[in-house]
């Protein structure tokens, strides 16, 4: 089948996992934004990854892009990796509600990613088992 | 319906009772307050609520099916046109000519009443809040458990 | 004022006139033909579900549910064309162990 050989390697997992990493970075940045909730001076902090995203938004339906796709999808996740966090300029102070807001908006996106992945893996598993358990 | 507004719009809801309540406890905190720092009497705060969405909002979104973000409500701090409460206290430095001293026209029962208010619009907000997370999270269990 | 009664009567009626029209068309050739047209389906279905995976990791679709109902379609026509094979195997198997 033409479409399993991307379901095991190819942009979609690849994009899900630069996902996931972002969802985490989102994570770190709202445990910091939350413990130091009545620090005095702090500013709230975000992930880096949402800028890097929006490039990708309107490649992603396009099969054809999908080496370059994955490309970018590779270096975004290392750039991740040295600094994922930044001041968020939106915030000049923490506010526990936003922050109690993304947290569950984030653990959502990151616990349907993982579901979906999987089950797309189990399509592949299927077809290699030949339906049998 | 992009799952992500439902979580903005309770979250703009907890954020304004925040915001009233931050005022309410103001407001209690100086009702005998007669002058601020800056030599001015202090009047009372209140916040006026608006929706998040013009008119052009709304219509975008039922052409287009688009999200609700932005829907939630807003809150604008400002003074309360209330007029000062007038005490006969002639030995106060604060007094005035005639020896009656403006204390801000704060009503403790009205901010009282309206601090169960927001409690309450608060719970609600959190419950929303809840019920969105608990449809979203039965949405990932569609085809498990076989 | 509707009658009641008869407004429950009327969406019945219209499920019963679908199933008469899909009743109505006629069976396909063979098959080898409709095994073909199985496998092109569930051809489209993953690739319509991968490409949703795709957009909730990227944040262009956020619509949970669909993106399940998707995979598990894909899933099911999947385990349709899978077990509609291994038993067309198993029946060619039995066939070829008959002692001529």
């Amino acid at each position: 089948m033409s479409q399993i050989d991307p379901v095991l390697g190819g942009a979609t997992s690849q994009l899900v996992s630069v996902a996931l990493d972002a969802a985490m970075a989102r994570h770190a940045a709202i445990a910091a934004n939350i413990a130091n909730a009545d620090t005095p001076k702090y500013q709230p902090l975000m992930a880096r990854f949402d800028q890097l995203v929006e490039e990708l938004q309107g490649r992603v339906t396009d099969r054809a892009q999908d080496a370059e796709v994955m490309r970018a999808a590779q270096s975004m996740q290392e750039s991740l990796q040295s600094r994922p966090l930044v001041a968020d300029p939106s915030a000049p102070q923490v506010e526990l509600d936003m922050q109690m807001a993304e947290l569950a908006k984030n653990t959502l996106q990151y616990q349907a990613l993982l579901t979906a992945q999987g089950k797309l893996m189990g399509l592949a598993e299927m077809v290699i088992s030949e339906g049998k358990t | 319906m992009d799952i992500s507004s439902i979580f903005d719009i309770s979250a703009a809801g907890m954020n304004l009772e925040r915001q009233r309540l931050e005022v309410s406890a103001l407001n209690m905190a100086n009702a005998n307050t007669t002058r601020g720092a800056d030599g001015q009497p202090f009047t009372p705060l209140q916040v006026i609520v608006r929706s998040g969405m013009t008119p052009f909002d709304a219509v975008f979104n039922a052409v287009n099916g688009g999200t609700l973000t932005g829907a939630g409500p807003v809150g604008q701090v400002q003074t309360a046109d209330v007029p000062p409460r007038q005490v006969y206290e002639p030995g106060h430095p604060d007094a005035d000519a005639n020896g009656f001293v403006s204390y801000p026209g704060v009503n403790p029962v009205s901010e009282m009443v309206r601090l169960i208010a927001v409690t309450r619009a608060y719970e609600a907000n959190v419950r929303v809040f809840n019920a969105g997370r608990s449809m979203a999270m039965k949405a990932l269990e569609i085809g498990s458990g076989r | 004022m509707i009658d009641p009664v008869s407004a429950v009567g009327a969406p019945l009626a219209s499920i019963g006139s679908m199933e008469s029209a899909t009743a109505a068309q006629p069976p396909t050739a063979d098959f080898a033909t409709w095994l073909t047209q199985q496998v092109d389906d569930v051809n489209t279905k993953i690739a319509q579900a991968d490409m949703q995976v795709r957009e909730l990791a990227v944040g262009t679709n956020t619509n949970i549910h669909q993106v399940m109902i998707s995979l598990e379609k894909a899933h099911l026509s999947l385990e349709l064309v899978m077990q509609v094979r291994n038993k067309v195997l198993e029946a060619y198997q039995n066939m070829m162990q008959m002692q001529v």
